[in-house]
C-alpha cells in the first residue's frame, strides 16, 4: 500500500468517511439544488410513474427514447416507482439522487484508498464530485458536459452511484477467494443494464473480472453469469424479450423494424461490437500471467470496466455504426476518477519519497499530511464547486413548475384549457405535460376579461434585479435559478390561428389550428406537437414558419410583444402587425393597439433559431401589458449576461 | 399554391399506445394502408366526400389508421382506432376520432367517410397483438423497486465495510 509515503494503513478511519460523504453531499447540493430543472426525459418518465402509482398501470417495457426499437429502463422506472410510493416526488427524488452521488463518491475514495492510499482517496474525491462538473469553466470530467447529468431526473443519473458500486464490488472481488463481492456486483450490473441499455457491457465486465483470479475461476464465473443474467432479466422480463426480438428483426433484416422515429439508430451493430470487444478484453484475465499480476488488481478491474465500452464508442464512431452519446457511459466518470486518482498520487508519492523523506519521522508527518489531504478535499467540494457553473442556459425548476400551477389553478382559477392557452415559457411542452400529469382536479375556468395569460420565466439567481413588479412573483429558488411568474393580459387569440409552412422551393402551405389540449391517449404517445406546425422531418426543405394570430385589444391596455434570444430557444421576429401599432426596426417589439392579425416568423437553422431548438409548437415570445413586458424583456438574455 | 395537399400513404408500424392496445388488443398490419390508399384515391367516397374536399396523407399506426383531407386552407382529420374506446362514433371494428376542431357538418361527413374506409378492411386487417404483457400491476412494479434497492443497500454495506479494510 503506498500514499505519499511507503507506509501501510490499514483503514479508513469512520470518522474520515463521515467527513468525504458530508461535503460530497454538500458540494452536491450546493451544485444541483434541491429541485431538478425541467427536461423532457423526466416529464415522460413522471408520466409513467404517476400512470404506475395512480392507476395501476406501469410499463413492463421501459421507454424507448432513443435508440431504434429497444425499450429499457424498467429497472430505472421501477426504482422511481418505488421512491415515489414511499412518498418522494421530484423534488425528493433528486435530493435522493444527490445523497447517491455523495456516496458514489465515498466508494470512489474507498477504492483509492485500497489501490493507492489516502491521497489518492483525497484526489478522486474532487475528481469524482458531479461527474461532469465544469469548475470555473474548466470541464474536469468531460464525460458529458451538457449540464443534465447533475440537475435533472432521469435514467442517467444514477449512473455514476452505479458504476462507483461496480468498481468498488469488482476490486473487492479481484482481491477475495468467495463469491459474494462478485454476487453483489453481479446484482448491480443487472440493475445497470435495466437503467440503460449500454450498461449491458458492465455485464461483460464482471465476467471478465470472475475469471481474473486463478482460484476457481471457472466456479466464480458461472456463479457471476447466473446471477448476473437471472437478475436482469426478472428485472424486466417483457422488455428483454421485447428487445431481443428487436435486435433478431435488425440482423436478419427480414421483418420491418417497429419504430417510431426514423432519426433513431439502429442497436444491433453497436451492441454486437460491445460485446466483442469486451469478450476480447475479458479474455485477457484468462490471459494474466505472472507479469500482469504486478499490476494491482484494482487498477486492472477499472481497465476490464473501462476499456470495453470506451473502445466500443470509438470504434463504432470510426465506423459509423452508431453516435453513442458519453452520458450513456456514465457509469464511467468514477472509473476514470479513480484511475486518475492513482496516477496523481503515484507522481506525488515518488516526488516525495524522492526528495522529501529521509527517516521515519519524515514519514510519520507525511501520514498525518495523508489524512489532511482527504479533510482539504473535503473542504475544497464544501467551498469550491457552485451553482451556475454548470450551465448558463436558465432553466425551469419542477418546484417552480409546482409554484406556478399552483397559483394558475388557485389563484387565478384558471380551468386546464386556460392554463393550456395561457402559460407561456420557454420550454412550455415540458412544463404543460408535467402540469397535467401531476396537476390533480382544475376548476371550471375563470371568466373572460380578466387575467389570461401567464409569464413563466427562468432567471439565473445572480441576475434577478433589487425590484420585482407588484405583479410579478419570484418562485421558489435557489443559488442556481429562479423562476418569475408574470400573469397579464394579452389579446391574442390562441383558440384559432394559421400556421403556415413556407419550403425553401416558395411553396407554402398554410393550415388553420388552434391550442388545445391533446386527448388522454394523444398524451400516452408523447403527441406534445401542435397540428399544423411543420414536423422536424421536414426542416431540411423549410425556409421559414409563419404563425398570423388574431389580435383584439383588452380595454384600456397597451399591449407590448417581444421576441427574446435565448440560447435554446428558437428566437423570431414580428412581421406584420395591424395598423396603429408600433413595429421596431429590428422587428423584434411591437407595440399593439388596433384590432388585426400579428403575422411571427422563425427560420428553424438560422442562428436566431437553432434547429434543435424547434419542437412543432409555438416557440416562447413575451406578449402581455407592457410594463410586465418591459420589465422582463431584460431578463430573457442568454445566462443573464448581455 | 396547389389546391390540394399531395397524396400520400406513410405506413409506420410505431410502437403502439399501451394504453389502447392493452384496452383493445388490436393492432393493423401494413397492408391496412394499401386497403386505405385504394379507397381514398378511387371512387369510394364520392356519395360522402363533401365537393370541396381534396383527400391527402393518411398515416397508419399500430393500431389506428389517421386520414387527413384538405378544404382550401382548412385541414379535416379523422382517425379509425381499432377496438371500441371512448370516441366520436362507432364502427363495427374501429371507433372513430375527428382530430381537428370541426363543425358540425365537418364532422358528420368525417364519420361518415370513417364508414367507408372501415367496410372496406377486412376481417383480416385486424389483428390481434403480440401476447406479451405491456403493463404491470403496481404491486409487481414496487417488488421489483424494493428489491433493486434492497440489492443496491447491501452492496453499498459490504463495499463500504470491507472495502475500507485492507489486509496487507
Amino acid at each position: 500500500m503506498s500514499s505519499l509515503v511507503a507506509s501501510h494503513q490499514p483503514r479508513l478511519a469512520w470518522w474520515l468517511l463521515g467527513v468525504i460523504f458530508a461535503a460530497a453531499l454538500v458540494c452536491n447540493l450546493r451544485v444541483a439544488g434541491t429541485s431538478p430543472i425541467l427536461w423532457n426525459d423526466t416529464v415522460y418518465e413522471e408520466r409513467e410513474v404517476q400512470a404506475c402509482l395512480r392507476d395501476n398501470s406501469c410499463t413492463a417495457l421501459g421507454t424507448s427514447a432513443s435508440l431504434k426499437g429497444i425499450s429499457f429502463a424498467s429497472g430505472w422506472l421501477a426504482l422511481r416507482e418505488a421512491a415515489g410510493a414511499a412518498g418522494l416526488g421530484l423534488d425528493g427524488t433528486h435530493v435522493a439522487v444527490q445523497v447517491l452521488r455523495a456516496l458514489a463518491i465515498v466508494a470512489a475514495a474507498v477504492t483509492a484508498f485500497r489501490i493507492s492510499g489516502l491521497t489518492a482517496a483525497a484526489f478522486s474525491m474532487v475528481l469524482a464530485c458531479s461527474g461532469g462538473a465544469a469548475m470555473a469553466a474548466t470541464p474536469i470530467m468531460p464525460v458529458f458536459v451538457d449540464g443534465t447529468i447533475q440537475t435533472a431526473i432521469y435514467n442517467v443519473v444514477a449512473l455514476p452511484f452505479l458504476g462507483s458500486l461496480l468498481l468498488l464490488l469488482c476490486v473487492l472481488a479481484m482481491e477475495e477467494q468467495g463469491v459474494v463481492a462478485l454476487v453483489l456486483a453481479a446484482l448491480v450490473a443487472a440493475v445497470m443494464a435495466n437503467v440503460h441499455v449500454a450498461c449491458a457491457s458492465a455485464g461483460v465486465s464482471i465476467l471478465a473480472v470472475a475469471l481474473a483470479r486463478r482460484e476457481q475461476r471457472w466456479k466464480r464465473f458461472a456463479v457471476t453469469a447466473v446471477v448476473f443474467a437471472a437478475a436482469a432479466f426478472l428485472i424486466a422480463p417483457a422488455a428483454w424479450l421485447h428487445d431481443l426480438t428487436e435486435l433478431r428483426r435488425q440482423m436478419d433484416g427480414s421483418a420491418e423494424p417497429r419504430i417510431t422515429d426514423l432519426s433513431s439508430q439502429r442497436i444491433a451493430e453497436p451492441l454486437l461490437l460491445l460485446v466483442a470487444l469486451s469478450a476480447s478484453w475479458g479474455a485477457t484475465s484468462l490471459l494474466r500471467g505472472p507479469r500482469a499480476e504486478r499490476l494491482k488488481p484494482g487498477l486492472f478491474a477499472a481497465l476490464l470496466i473501462g476499456a470495453p465500452p470506451l473502445l466500443a464508442v470509438i470504434v463504432a464512431g470510426k465506423l459509423g455504426l452508431a453516435r453513442v452519446e458519453p452520458r450513456y457511459y456514465g457509469y464511467l466518470a468514477p472509473v476514470f476518477a479513480v484511475v486518475a486518482a492513482t496516477v496523481l498520487a503515484a507522481l506525488l508519492g515518488g516526488i516525495v519519497q524522492s526528495l522529501l523523506v529521509r527517516d521515519d519521522s519524515d514519514r510519520a508527518q507525511f501520514r498525518v499530511v495523508d489524512r489532511l489531504a482527504v479533510v482539504g478535499a473535503a473542504f475544497f467540494l464544501c467551498v469550491v464547486p457552485g451553482p451556475g457553473e454548470l450551465d448558463q442556459l436558465p432553466r425551469l425548476r419542477v418546484a417552480a413548475v409546482h409554484s406556478a400551477t399552483r397559483a394558475a389553478r388557485d389563484e387565478l382559477h384558471w380551468s386546464w384549457l386556460q392554463t393550456f392557452r395561457g402559460i407561456k415559457t420557454p420550454y412550455t411542452q415540458d412544463a404543460l405535460q408535467l402540469i397535467e400529469t401531476v396537476a390533480g382536479t382544475w376548476p371550471a375556468g375563470a371568466p373572460e376579461g380578466g387575467l389570461n395569460t401567464a409569464i413563466l420565466l427562468p432567471v439565473l439567481t445572480g441576475r434577478l434585479p433589487q425590484s420585482v413588479l407588484s405583479s410579478v412573483t419570484v418562485l421558489p429558488s435557489d443559488a442556481a435559478w429562479s423562476g418569475l411568474w408574470a400573469p397579464t393580459h394579452t389579446g391574442l387569440n390562441w383558440e384559432r390561428f394559421e400556421a403556415c409552412a413556407v419550403e425553401k422551393t416558395g411553396f407554402t402551405h398554410c393550415e388553420f389550428t388552434g391550442l388545445t389540449p391533446p386527448a388522454s391517449d394523444d398524451v400516452a404517445e408523447a403527441r406534445r406537437v401542435l397540428h399544423g406546425m411543420p414536423a422536424t422531418t421536414d426542416l431540411p426543405h423549410l425556409q421559414k414558419f409563419v404563425l398570423k394570430i388574431p389580435w383584439r385589444p383588452t380595454a384600456g391596455r397597451t399591449e407590448l410583444l417581444f421576441m427574446p434570444r435565448m440560447g435554446d430557444v428558437c428566437g423570431g421576429f414580428v412581421t406584420t402587425i395591424p395598423e396603429g401599432g408600433r413595429l421596431s426596426p429590428d422587428h423584434r417589439q411591437a407595440v399593439l393597439s388596433s384590432e388585426g392579425t400579428v403575422t411571427f416568423e422563425w427560420e428553424p437553422g438560422s442562428a436566431d433559431c437553432p434547429a434543435e431548438s424547434y419542437s412543432e409548437f409555438p416557440p416562447f415570445f413575451l406578449a402581455g401589458d407592457r410594463e410586465v413586458v418591459e420589465f422582463l424583456a431584460p431578463l430573457t438574455v442568454r445566462g443573464g449576461r448581455t | 399554391m396547389r389546391l390540394a395537399l399531395p397524396f400520400a400513404v406513410l405506413m409506420l408500424l410505431g410502437g403502439a399506445a399501451p394504453a389502447d392496445e392493452a384496452e383493445t388488443g388490436k393492432c393493423l398490419p401494413p397492408s391496412v394502408g394499401d386497403v386505405v390508399a385504394t379507397q381514398l384515391s378511387g371512387p369510394a367516397l364520392a356519395g360522402v366526400l363533401p365537393p370541396s374536399w381534396k383527400a391527402g396523407a393518411a398515416r397508419v399506426l399500430a393500431h389506428r389508421v389517421e386520414i387527413e383531407f384538405s378544404e382550401g386552407r382548412t385541414v379535416h382529420a379523422v382517425a379509425l382506432v381499432a377496438g371500441s374506446v371512448d370516441a366520436d362514433g362507432h364502427g363495427p371494428r374501429f371507433s372513430y376520432r375527428v382530430v381537428q376542431p370541426a363543425s358540425e357538418a365537418d364532422r358528420a361527413a368525417l364519420l361518415k367517410i370513417a364508414g367507408v374506409i372501415e367496410a372496406a378492411i377486412p376481417e383480416s386487417g385486424i389483428l390481434s397483438c403480440e401476447a406479451r404483457p405491456r403493463r404491470n400491476s403496481r404491486t409487481h412494479a414496487l417488488i421489483v423497486g424494493w428489491g433493486e434497492i434492497a440489492a443496491l443497500l447491501a452492496a453499498v454495506i459490504y463495499g463500504v465495510i470491507r472495502g475500507r479494510r485492507v489486509v496487507p
